[in-house]
């Protein structure tokens, strides 16, 4: 099992510094504050990795770091059997990172910006504009696409995000809480954009709070809680005796 | 290199579609050149003799000793008037008086009442003749807060006989240099003038930049699109310059609109405060104008990467503007003015301005020393932002 995985990431660990504002805001009169604890998870191809926790569990915290936005204290990334360390770049060419967060600039159409991230992912423009006509009609957006994002409604923003997001047919899927804030429909089409990834062997990570949707699309389940790694195992393995919510509650009522 | 061009390429497309921030970009240039416009015609129709349609010169000269009736000068001044088409459509016509009081007339000069004074000194025409080798010479006076006042002047120099050019000076009998405009510089003019610009193209230069500067890093922090670009592999240096290229493309395609509107409003202002420009002023006002617009620029983007939102990025500009246009007013209260001011930002721009603006003469170490602090602060701060960039609480909302 350990032999194929495609990302390891070993004992990470992040500080924030807090300024007195925050201090005051949570009640604390610590200068730092510990969002991840010596944190391990491993990534495999044609797997959904599922990192279950509350809010304020460190999962956006983990996910990030994970795709290089945050730089962990300690801790490292191994891709393909490589360390990352500074070689980013060429790591970042593999990631594809998602929130429920649409990210898209207004101005622009969803054609246009398809072709930036394209650029910017260094991909040949004959080669994008090839994968574009294909990843536009999988997820419907080409009738919209020479439309300017403004004028777009919620659903097709989505879809938007979704097919730009993997313009560089990345390996690595990280989706922080993918079904957050949407409608059932658009849930349904996360949801189908996931198995379909899974489907190709890409290897998935997404974060959550939602019991049901780890149960629907998950291989792997890590329970995460302040900051650190409780329980990990397969889905099949971790609800043998009791569901799922069971396993979680207990464990926090262990801690307590 | 190349993603640099790409990061470049997107963020001026972005400029230019969306109408609201070309409005912003555009709109100061069209600003400046209707308020000049329209500040010059109210001025030059309050014009202190009088409407110029009923132009009458009136002139004040001391006896010349020698010349028969009315001296050459004031005869040349006519024939001007003859020959003058658009003298003779505008109904002009002169009055001279022979006076002796020379001060008095002086007053009269400056208060307006007489648009020109011409003094002799004793003895003139005799003495043309007669070489004694004593000090022999024409004063002029005019009154350059009127339109009028200065014209006839300029009428007289350009007119005056060759036997007579050589005798006007601006060196008075005691060997002191003589100041020919009497007009009271504190009225309209020059010194308005001289506050108004500096103070009009810094607020507006610095409105233009306010206008572009938060939404390139602080709105996309705020909308979450920063964060896709930071994931792809392009090198964070390449995005901090590829904006920062952008930015001053644009900011100057605004700033240069900006300074067409003063270049072209600018006579028109003129004629009303009775100025002269001349294409050297309009060159050092321009390099003035693009290196502070290069200086507002980055300013704009420190702040702009700093800020955590649009709203915060305006907010945080807000003093940097209150300082620019505070500085504009300097010129008012600083009358020497050393070199040593030309090391303090925005405080030498609003002065070089003005003193260009004021007397027409560019002082060159001044000028020279203002136009490098500008660069020097403008290549220090972009190094700032390149720096910022790297920085992980401030890029990652
Ligand atoms: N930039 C930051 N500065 C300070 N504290 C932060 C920052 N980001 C996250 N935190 C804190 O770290 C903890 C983990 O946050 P996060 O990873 O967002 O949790 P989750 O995604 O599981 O809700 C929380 O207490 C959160 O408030
Ligand atoms: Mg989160």
């Amino acid at each position: 099992m350990e032999e194929n995985a495609i990302l390891k990431a070993e004992h990470l660990r992040k500080t924030f510094k807090l300024n007195s504002r925050q201090k005051r805001e949570r009640k604390v009169l610590t200068d730092s504050l510990v969002a991840v604890d010596d944190l391990s998870l491993t990534l495999k191809p044609g797997v959904i990795y599922g990192l279950l926790g509350p809010n304020g569990a460190g999962k956006t915290t983990t996910l990030r770091m994970v795709a290089t936005l945050l730089t962990p204290d300690k801790g490292e990334l191994t891709y393909q059997g490589k360390p990352v360390g500074h070689n980013l770049s060429e790591y970042r060419k593999h990631l594809g990172f998602l929130t429920s967060e649409l990210k898209l600039d207004d101005f622009f159409t969803a054609s246009y910006t398809y072709d930036y991230m394209s650029a910017l992912y260094g991909i040949p423009p004959e080669v994008a504009a090839k994968r574009k006509e294909e990843v536009f009609a999988r997820f419907g957006v080409t009738p919209f696409a020479n439309a300017q994002i403004k004028n777009l409604s919620t659903g097709m923003k989505q879809k938007v995000s979704l097919a730009i997001s993997i313009c560089h047919d990345p390996e690595i899927i990280i989706y922080d809480e993918p079904t957050n804030g949407l409608d059932i429909l658009a849930s349904r089409d996360v949801e189908n954009f996931l198995l379909d990834l899974k489907k190709q062997g890409k290897a998935i990570v997404i974060s959550t709070h939602i019991f049901s949707l780890v149960e629907k699309l998950c291989d792997e389940v890590g329970i995460i809680l302040e900051g650190k790694m409780k329980l990990e195992g397969t889905l099949q393995e971790l609800t043998k005796e009791k569901s799922l919510e069971d396993v979680f509650f207990d464990l926090v009522e262990e801690k307590q | 290199m190349k993603n640099v061009l790409t990061v470049f390429k997107k963020e001026i497309r972005r400029y230019f579609t969306d109408r609201r921030m070309l409005m912003a970009l555009f709109l100061p240039g069209i600003l400046i050149f209707v308020i000049y416009t329209v500040v010059g015609r109210v001025f030059s129709t309050i014009n202190l003799t009088g409407s110029i349609t009923q132009t009458t010169y009136h002139i004040a000269y001391t006896d010349n000793s020698g010349a028969a009736t009315s001296p050459l000068i004031v005869q040349s001044f006519e024939a001007y008037l003859q020959q003058s088409e658009d003298e003779k459509t505008n109904s002009a016509s002169y009055k001279a008086i022979l006076v002796s009081d020379v001060e008095t007339y002086k007053q009269e000069v400056a208060q307006g009442k007489y648009d020109v004074l011409v003094v002799f000194s004793d003895d003139f025409e005799n003495k043309i003749t007669v070489r004694d080798g004593s000090f022999n010479y024409i004063h002029i006076y005019y009154n350059g807060a009127s339109s009028i006042g200065s014209h006839a002047y300029e009428v007289i120099l350009s007119l005056a006989d060759n036997a007579y050019k050589n005798y006007f000076v601006n060196i008075g009998s005691d060997g002191k240099p003589i100041t020919p405009n009497v007009g009271s510089s504190d009225f309209l003019g020059a010194k308005l003038m001289s506050v108004l610009l500096p103070m009009a193209t810094m607020s507006l230069l610095f409105s233009s930049v306010v206008s572009i500067c938060p939404d390139a890093v602080a709105g996309e922090k705020e909308r979450g699109t920063l964060s896709a670009m930071l994931l792809t592999p392009i090198k964070r240096g390449e995005l901090a310059i590829g904006k920062i290229l952008a930015i001053s493309v644009v900011s100057l395609a605004s700033g240069i609109t900006a300074f067409l509107g003063l270049a072209l409003s600018l006579p028109n202002l003129m004629q009303g405060l009775n100025f002269t420009l001349t294409p050297g002023m309009i060159a050092f006002m321009g390099a003035l104008v693009v290196t502070t617009l290069l200086l507002f620029v980055s300013i704009g983007m420190v702040v702009s990467t700093f800020a955590k939102s649009v709203k915060e990025c305006s907010s945080l500009m807000a003093p940097f503007m209150i300082l620019a246009i505070g500085a504009s007013f300097l010129p008012f209260i600083v009358s020497s003015k050393s070199l040593g001011l030309a090391f303090v930002p925005f405080a030498n721009i609003a002065l070089s301005m003005s003193t260009l603006l004021e007397t027409g003469n560019v002082d060159l170490p001044f000028f020279a020393t203002t136009i490098g602090v500008n660069l020097v602060l403008t290549g220090a701060l972009i190094f700032v932002v390149s720096r910022l960039f790297k920085v992980e609480r401030i890029m990652i909302k």
